[in-house]
């Protein structure tokens, strides 16, 4: 049986966090409200009446993607002194860009991957940057891998939050034909008589993207599929265009050609779309496929599509992509209602960041870039305890400040652990841990902390040959030809300081946990003052 | 967790990039080259795509994707969004670990 999703019920939006919210300054869509109304500028002739086919109509389609909690409007090397995106900087383009088209009414849809990635969102698990959305607009995000970083319970309270439908066509109960209760796959948004289907997808990558356990009771199907299941449901609907928005990236090149996950998919694609906003790459998409247009606008709120569709009186569809805009502050007046909200939350964030994660009972200092030190072996072991495996490897470089005796702050450890690193488990031959670990001794003393192991090292050995021995917390030496499980941060397993050996795991499953969430999860467990471990894992032989 | 065996390739100035499926821009330019990626992180130069059009570090990677660096001056960075504008680089605070 066919399940249909026809227009969203109406329903309250409470923010748990900040300020009520307050009358949407854009128009509202029908898939939010549940209201069959007309409003706006007239964008078809048919007066307002979703039945019987429209003898033209037209829509202007605004889209991000992976603005990634970007609040902020932000300098980068390119700009100089120049401010670039943030919600307030984009809410300034959107109302332009909904201006110049209000012959055709305005339709805004995010390709998913709104709420990860900086520290105003996500000490608010996204909150933040679902109210700003709310004030924005959005008339329809597809859900993203990122989307469920901190679990289905929050996803849901966001979109409880949400004015939006979060679409996600694709993704199934495991082992059934049913969509989560959280999701739908498709919205019909009606504005100035115009009626626009939006079916959201997301990337099939999305398990091995985020937290794995996030997703355990989760499939991601075929898109293509999905999108032949769900199209017809939608122009059944009345619809009169089609949208397709998709967390699913494409890189292009210079003739215009592009390929990727969500090039293969719309190709396979055989039911008939009008336009498609992608996401995930991060990259500019610029082609067509089937004859619909096909965009994606960078990352971060940096940049923004707009796109028309046109339906003449004999019912020929035409679609263009009109541009992909740079949202470059000092080009336009930041949207001040915004700016008050974003501010709400940046010093709710600021408070935040003072909160009081642990008490040392000693100094952690960090003399020098080599060596072993407690602060080290304190960050090791919160990562192998995050994620239960044997042992854990840490590189120093990714050490980057000392720790006061006394009370430790949110602040402090974001200081201390600043890259946003994200735990992989790695399933790493003993020859190539050996190999990890001759590699940390290359210089002067070693260059990684460890948790789960002692090593024991000839320092005055030549480069290469200085591991004498190596042993677990139980005991049990290492062995090239056995297996172990390791934890590195995803800068280390892809090779980085020169830590090769560990892209050579036969599996490195990405955990989705950011260190210094688990640091702060570890030191926050611990009972207080903390007292640091004392023992050296490193041990140099002769000395 | 599921294991994760999938490595992908990709190119960054023609060298031939195997990686897991999972890692970011980043990740593959770092292990093409170190002094590349502080490069990048510095600004003194750009990661972009076969068009020719700067890519996030952050982002997803495709299996085959080609990526090149160039000189940041080489790019047309007019802010009027016109679509034959060169699009700026998306760099990243992180600094070399």
């Amino acid at each position: 049986m066919t399940r249909r999703f026809p227009l969203r019920p109406a329903r309250d939006v409470r923010l748990p966090w900040g300020p009520p919210a307050r009358a949407r300054r854009y128009l509202p869509s029908i898939a939010a409200l549940g209201l069959a109304v007309t409003i706006g500028c007239p964008g078809s002739n048919r007066a307002g009446s979703a039945s019987g086919p429209p003898e033209s109509a037209c829509a202007t389609i605004l889209s991000t993607n992976d603005t990634h909690g970007r609040l902020l409007a932000a300098t980068y090397g390119f700009s100089g002194e120049r401010l670039v995106g943030g919600s307030a900087v984009l809410g300034g383009y959107l109302h332009d860009a909904r201006t110049e088209s209000s012959e055709c009414p305005a339709f805004l849809v995010s390709a998913g991957d709104a709420m990860q990635g900086t520290l105003i969102s996500n000490l608010t698990d996204g909150v933040s940057t679902i109210a700003v959305m709310n004030e924005l607009g959005y008339d329809a995000l597809a859900i993203g891998n990122h989307e469920f970083d901190w679990g289905v319970d929050v996803l849901r309270d966001r979109i409880e939050q949400s004015a939006f439908p979060f679409l996600g066509a694709n993704i199934y109960e495991r082992g059934t034909d049913e969509h989560p209760d959280w999701t739908q796959p498709y919205a019909i948004l009606e504005r100035g008589g115009v009626r626009v289907g939006v079916v959201g997808l997301t990337t099939r990558s999305t398990p091995t993207t985020t937290m794995p356990a996030n997703v355990a009771e989760l499939e991601f199907r075929s898109i293509a599929d999905a999108l032949d299941r769900y199209i017809p449901e939608v122009r059944a609907q009345g619809a009169d265009f089609v949208v397709v928005v998709m967390h699913a990236g494409a890189f292009c090149d210079s003739a215009g050609v592009c390929h990727g996950e969500a090039m293969d998919e719309l190709n396979a694609t055989r039911e008939r779309f009008d336009y498609a906003v992608t996401g995930h790459t991060h990259s500019r998409v610029e082609t067509t496929i089937h004859g619909a247009p096909v965009v994606q606008s960078f990352a971060n709120s940096t940049a923004f599509g707009i796109g028309r569709l046109r339906r003449d009186a004999e019912g020929n569809v035409e679609g263009e992509l009109i541009e992909i805009r740079q949202t470059y502050a000092d080009k336009i007046e930041s949207d001040a209602d915004i700016t008050a909200l974003v501010e709400q939350y940046r010093e709710t964030a600021a408070a935040q960041m003072e909160r009081v994660v642990a008490t040392l009972a000693v100094p952690l200092d960090k003399p020098s870039r080599q060596g072993e030190f407690a602060l080290g072996r304190v960050i090791a072991d919160a990562q192998r305890d995050a994620t239960g495996t044997q042992i854990a490897v840490m590189n120093n470089g990714g050490i980057r400040r000392s720790l006061p005796a006394g009370p430790v702050t949110y602040n402090d450890l974001f200081e201390l652990q600043p890259f946003g690193n994200t735990l992989v488990v790695l399933d790493l031959p003993g020859e190539l841990l050996i190999e990890t670990l001759e590699h940390a001794l290359d210089d002067e003393g070693p260059d990684a902390h460890l948790s789960g192991m002692t090593v024991m090292y000839d320092p005055a050995a030549s480069r290469g040959r200085r591991v004498r021995e190596a042993r677990l917390a139980s005991g049990d030496q290492i062995q090239p030809d056995r297996s172990y499980s390791v934890t590195a941060n995803d800068f280390m397993a892809t090779g980085g300081s020169g830590y090769r050996a560990l892209m050579g795991a036969t599996s490195a499953t990405m955990t989705g946990i950011v260190d210094l969430e688990a640091l702060v999860r570890y030191l926050e467990a611990r009972p207080q003052p903390i007292q640091p471990p004392v023992m050296d894992r490193w041990q140099p032989i002769g000395r | 967790m599921s294991p994760v065996l999938s490595r992908i390739h990709v190119f960054i100035d023609d060298d031939a990039v195997t990686i897991w499926s999972w890692a970011r821009v980043r990740h593959a330019l770092n292990w093409h080259s170190e002094e590349a990626y502080r490069d990048v992180l510095s600004g003194h130069k750009v990661v972009c795509d076969a068009a020719g059009h700067p890519v996030d570090l952050d982002g997803a990677l495709e299996d085959g994707v080609r990526l090149h660096l160039e000189d940041p001056e080489r790019l047309h960075l007019d802010g009027t969004g016109s679509p034959h504008a060169r699009e700026p680089r998306y760099p990243h605070p992180k600094d070399p670990q």
